[in-house]
């Protein structure tokens, strides 16, 4: 059998992949949590907690709430929610509604995977919290596969009550993931609990879209938040540092892993802060405010949409005022939409053409004057012409069918 | 109208003609009928009554009850005969009883699982209850998905699905792993082989995974009538497995008629055209009223009998009287074919084998069938297509130009007597559980002792520890590998993918015209090689091997390519071996090295020489199982070695041609090669080979009954009509020598083998 199993080695799936995944010294971890965590684990500020006859190794490290991680210190983090629930409807994504600041868990996890499904498992639940006192990281490591209830235990048992996540993209990965794995050890653990969650990684695809390409979170650190990590290690490399580390047992093989996720729940600290003062006080600058106003409006929360845009008005930014004029629409404001659509119909582009059309449609069914409709509607033609070869913008039929409506209202026209 | 022939006629006039080489008649039977057990639930029943069901056969009263004593079972009864009832009615039955109860439904292709949920659905609608069924393969949009884990009571897929998407994450399924009571595989017949021996493994999964959440499923199987469904049944599920094969249902007077087209050029031995035949055929049954299905072997042949039907048609009833039928047409597509033959608007179909996959589009008066579909048991599924109920029904079968349809004309009788063929899989083939271990252990660590579908594994276990694949930790072995290994496996394919062809001509969209495999390829697409797609010639341009891709372009040319592949063959271990009275049948392990050297073009009419040409390839190896036959080195003396070795090669041709027939596999799964002196023994030796890394029981079967392979050769020979070998045995040989060389070649070994 064994032959056998080595003659067909080149046929089997895993060998390309498994090549690099060698430790060439496979001397067992024996399981003697007392012998293995001598000084080594409390020289990374880690100490065992018990369930029956597994253990998983609790981190700790503490900052000052005075302390500045990139543009920020900590303690901004009160400012950010004092301004959210000073200023804010209660519907925004980022709104820690009912949460106090230490209930705020700002969550990671490293994974020996990418890629979901139930035999990846994760090693290591990260987050930080921010109370009165100071900024505390902890971390639960899960010292070999056979550990796994005791870091689901001693997790769940210390989360505050109130607790809301806040993630960069946990709603779709780490989330889901600490899902799958919490099935198998369900029975010996408590329930998962109902959270609150945030996720960041929405809100800088909204928010950052004028300024970035990539929304990984080392580019919006290092572009947004002045974060520059020096000797981190890259996330990928984590599943091979954790394999040697099951298989050799010595900590400091993942100690790179475990400053990375630190970093990682750090800077979503930061990342929270910075999108939280954007919104909250309505952008800066018209890119920025239309990117907030749009979300607004997206939520439904009209005025603070109105509020956002209303700050970037005298910028001449077409889809700013186009969308302005939309939501004073809703508001049915009708003078103050004219206005929004008026100064925006003087800029080519789409939005140009679109606030045309929209003025064409207030002359005809409010003001009925439908010579100033038609006039209108054949600017929307006018502009609408170079936009024709742009895929996906489609308005000249519907301009044409106006034309021809407006045309028979009017005999005599053209 | 009138001058419409009864059947009757019909069938007198076809009687007369030569063409036929045998006419079987299988007699009429009634209905054998159970009343409806009082156990059915009301709502059950009345739906069941509703539809037209007053009793049921006795084959599904026999399903009921073995499903009610938590037996495992496998129907295997034909076309038609009600069997979707044999597990619809149990597993409907147990959820009206405990809504909790979930069960899996398991379909070879995509479209059956479709057909399949409408036709569940359709019952469901009319018991009024909230009981769910539905699709999950890889059309299943995102937002239904959690739908379907969490409240379907029915879940119906495919294996690939199974093993790609719902194993993998099983956590996300735990209402369905915590309640399966019922496992369904329909189609069971067609998990052999390659593809049956993945099945088989993730099967065991399933049972893993489903043992897990303390849920211990029955499986209720259907399949068509194969030589071995309850071994086949009960190696995939690994559970004993009860047969039910008594048929209830009732069956008309049905007509097989063996027919075989004339020969047109006797030296050459080319016969006229099956499809041409079929066609008018067929032409006759429907311009007398006759509904009938004709079934092709390509999509392009279905497209032109479709035309050339419709064109005899048209004037007495419109074009869309004859409708062509494709895999992958959408249920209500098919509802409306079906619904047309009912109502008599259509009157002919042509199908490629998609139908054969157990799709139901009702019962025909006529069946006529263009050449052997690859296995016994495929033929009577596609046979099964004719026979109303009650009427008479006839099935032309027509042979065409291939090696096997002529082998099966002329010795009707192995057709006729056959027992259809074995399945044959191979759970255990090393590559393929090694593979489906990964997967499990990516599912769930593995226990210490624990087995893998009765198979020991902890050898396997031990092994991927040393490959860091795996890695074992307090008595379990865990998945340590970043991977996701369910990707890097194919159900479908085997280890070495396949060779797609592209079209470069038409290289704007990217044409992919087919698809070969590596080893095929390595003769028949090298570059500059002449390559045949549906008769058009195609000149190899590129042939990138990495890549996995041969670039064609279409050609005229009056020449084709002729490859030589130098095979070495080492035997590594000999498993059994018996002796015959003057030769020796062996059965192991074996190295096979794979070399194109060089080919040759050849002159289309005078098979003259005209050129050649290097080819570079890399040399493949593959490992697997082989069997063998000995003979006798004295032949090489007798016969002079030049003569003995094109004799061994004709013998290798013939066995090339009747081994697929034999074994119920592929003409690709199974390779000849012959040794003057074999590395191993030193004499002269026939290797029949698996072509597939570690085998997949072909070998095994092929040492088994090497002795009646040998004797369809010799038949296939002394049958063949050409006067000088032909492409439908040993090749043609323009000298005439070789045809009688190894007629008595194989006379002499048979009697060395008895």
């Amino acid at each position: 059998m064994k032959n056998k199993l080595q003659r067909m080695k080149k046929h089997m799936s895993h060998t390309q992949e498994a090549a690099s995944n060698e430790v060439e010294d496979s001397q067992t971890n024996e399981m003697n949590p007392s012998n293995e965590l001598s000084s080594d684990w409390e020289m990374l500020q880690g100490r065992p907690l018990y369930l029956d006859d597994q253990y998983v190794i609790k981190r700790e490290v503490v900052y000052e709430l005075s302390d500045v991680f990139g543009a920020y210190s900590f303690h901004e983090l009160f400012q950010a929610h004092k301004l959210w629930n000073e200023t804010l409807t209660f519907e925004h994504p980022l709104h820690p509604q009912d949460s106090d600041v230490e209930d705020l868990i700002f969550f990671d996890t490293e994974t020996t995977g990418l890629k979901h499904g139930a035999g990846t498992t994760i090693f290591l639940l990260g987050y930080a919290q921010v109370t009165e006192q100071h900024v505390k990281v902890h971390q639960f490591i899960l010292p070999g596969p056979e550990h796994e209830a005791a870091m689901y235990y001693h997790f769940l048992k210390e989360l505050p009550e109130q607790r809301r996540l806040v993630t960069f993209n946990g709603r779709a990965f780490d989330w889901p993931q600490v899902k799958t794995r919490h099935t198998f050890v369900r029975n010996e653990v408590p329930k998962l609990p109902q959270f609150g969650h945030i996720d960041l990684l929405h809100a800088s695809r909204r928010l950052y879209r004028p300024f970035l390409s990539s929304f990984k979170l080392k580019n919006v650190e290092e572009e947004m938040l002045r974060i520059y990590r020096t000797e981190d290690t890259p996330g990928y490399l984590a599943p091979m540092l954790y394999f040697d580390y099951v298989q050799l047992g010595d900590p400091n093989m993942i100690s790179g892993v475990l400053q990375h996720n630190e970093w990682d729940v750090l800077s979503l600290i930061q990342l929270y802060i910075d999108l939280s003062y954007r919104v909250c006080c309505q952008g800066s600058y018209p890119l920025e405010q239309l990117e907030i106003g749009r979300w607004f409006e997206y939520i439904g929360a009209l005025e603070e949409a109105k509020a956002s845009y209303l700050r970037g008005k005298d910028e001449n930014e077409s889809e700013l005022l186009y969308r302005l004029g939309t939501v004073y629409k809703k508001t049915s404001q009708l003078r103050e939409a004219e206005e929004a659509f008026y100064f925006a119909s003087a800029s080519e582009g789409a939005f140009g053409c679109k606030a045309c059309i929209e003025l064409a449609k207030i002359y005809e069914h409010q003001h009925d004057q439908i010579q100033k409709a038609l006039y209108y509607t054949q600017l929307a033609e006018a502009k609408a012409e170079p936009l024709s070869k742009v895929p996906g913008v489609h308005y000249t039929k519907d301009i044409k069918n106006r034309l021809t409506r407006l045309c028979n209202k009017s005999p005599g026209h053209i | 109208m009138f001058g419409k022939q009864s059947l009757q006629e019909i069938l007198s006039n076809l009687h007369q003609r030569d063409e036929i080489t045998a006419w079987h008649t299988i007699g009429e039977k009634q209905a054998d009928y159970a009343d409806i057990p009082d156990g059915i639930h009301p709502k059950l029943k009345e739906a069941l009554i509703n539809r037209g069901i007053p009793k049921l056969y006795t084959h599904q009263k026999e399903a009921l009850t073995l499903a009610e004593n938590k037996e495992s079972f496998v129907t295997v009864t034909p076309t038609a005969s009600g069997k979707t009832l044999c597990y619809n009615l149990p597993v409907l039955q147990r959820i009206i009883e405990k809504p909790e109860t979930r069960a899996l439904y398991i379909f070879p292709t995509k479209a059956l699982s479709q057909d399949q949920t409408s036709e569940l659905n359709e019952w469901i609608k009319q018991l009024e209850l909230p009981i769910k069924g539905y699709t999950y393969d890889g059309d299943t949009k995102p937002a239904v998905r959690q739908k379907v884990r969490e409240a379907g009571h029915v879940v119906i897929t495919n294996p690939d699905m199974l093993h790609s998407a719902i194993l993998p994450h099983h956590t996300k399924w735990v209402s369905l792993f915590e309640n399966l009571q019922y496992i369904v595989i329909d189609e069971l017949h067609t998990y052999r082989g390659v593809f049956g021996s993945h099945v088989a493994n993730v099967l065991r999964r399933l049972v893993r995974i489903a043992r897990y959440y303390g849920s211990e499923p029955q499986f209720i199987s259907t399949s068509a009538t194969i030589q071995n469904p309850k071994e086949l049944a009960e190696q995939l599920t690994g559970e004993t497995v009860e047969k039910i094969s008594t048929n209830g249902a009732p069956r008309g007077k049905k007509h097989f008629v063996m027919y075989n087209p004339p020969v047109v050029n006797q030296q050459m031995n080319i016969r006229r055209s099956a499809t041409k035949e079929a066609q008018q055929i067929a032409g006759t049954f429907l311009a007398n009223e006759i509904q009938t299905i004709v079934f092709a072997k390509s999509r392009v042949r279905v497209e032109l009998i479709v035309s050339r039907l419709q064109e005899l048609v048209r004037n007495e009833y419109g074009m869309k009287s004859i409708q062509a039928y494709r895999g992958g047409y959408l249920p209500n597509e098919r509802r409306a074919i079906e619904k047309g033959l009912r109502e008599g608007e259509i009157r002919g179909v042509v199908s490629t084998n998609a139908l054969e996959l157990g799709m139901d589009i009702g019962q025909l008066q006529a069946a006529v069938l263009t050449g052997f579909p690859g296995t016994v048991a495929s033929t009577w599924q596609q046979a099964g297509r004719a026979g109303r109920r009650e009427d008479e029904s006839v099935v032309v079968w027509v042979a065409d130009a291939s090696p096997i349809d002529q082998y099966m004309a002329q010795n009707p009788n192995y057709f006729l007597n056959a027992t259809p063929e074995e399945a044959r899989i191979q759970p255990d083939n090393l590559v393929i559980l090694v593979d489906h271990i990964k997967c499990s252990a990516y599912e769930l660590p593995f226990k210490q002792h624990e087995t893998f579908g009765g198979t020991d594994v902890e050898d396997v276990l031990a092994f991927l520890n040393d490959e860091g694949v795996l890695h074992e930790r307090a008595g379990k072995w865990y998945w340590m590998s970043d991977g996701f290994p369910a990707h890097n496996i194919s159900l479908r394919s085997a280890s070495q993918e396949n060779i797609i062809i592209i079209d470069q001509a038409r290289a704007s969209e990217h044409a992919v015209i087919g698809e070969m495999d590596r080893f095929s390829a390595m003769t028949l697409l090298h570059e500059e090689a002449i390559y045949l797609h549906q008769g058009q010639q195609h000149q190899v341009e590129m042939l990138d091997w990495e890549e996995k891709k041969a670039y064609v372009r279409p050609v005229d040319v009056e020449y084709f390519t002729d490859a030589n592949l130098n095979v070495r063959l080492q035997v590594i271990d000999i498993d059994h071996t018996r002796k015959t009275k003057d030769g020796l049948i062996g059965y192991g392990d074996a190295a096979i090295t794979i070399m194109p050297s060089i080919f040759k073009k050849l002159k289309l009419s005078t098979h003259e020489n005209i050129g050649s040409g290097p080819i570079h390839l890399p040399q493949e190896e593959i490992h697997t199982t082989a069997a063998w036959l000995e003979l006798n080195e004295a032949y090489i003396q007798t016969y002079g070695e030049s003569s003995f070795e094109s004799g061994l090669l004709g013998v290798s041709r013939l066995l090339e041609h009747v081994v697929p027939v034999y074994t119920m596999s592929d003409r690709s799964d199974v390779h000849v090669a012959y040794q003057v002196k074999a590395d191993h023994s030193e004499r002269p030796t026939i290797f029949l080979y698996d072509h597939y890394p570690g085998g997949i029981g072909l070998a095994d079967q092929v040492y088994q009954r090497m002795e009646v392979m040998i004797e369809a050769a010799t038949e296939l020979l002394t049958s063949c009509q050409c006067s000088q070998g032909c492409p439908s045995c040993i090749g043609y040989d323009e000298n005439g020598v070789m045809k009688p060389l190894v007629e008595k070649l194989l006379q002499d070994v048979q009697t060395a083998i008895q």
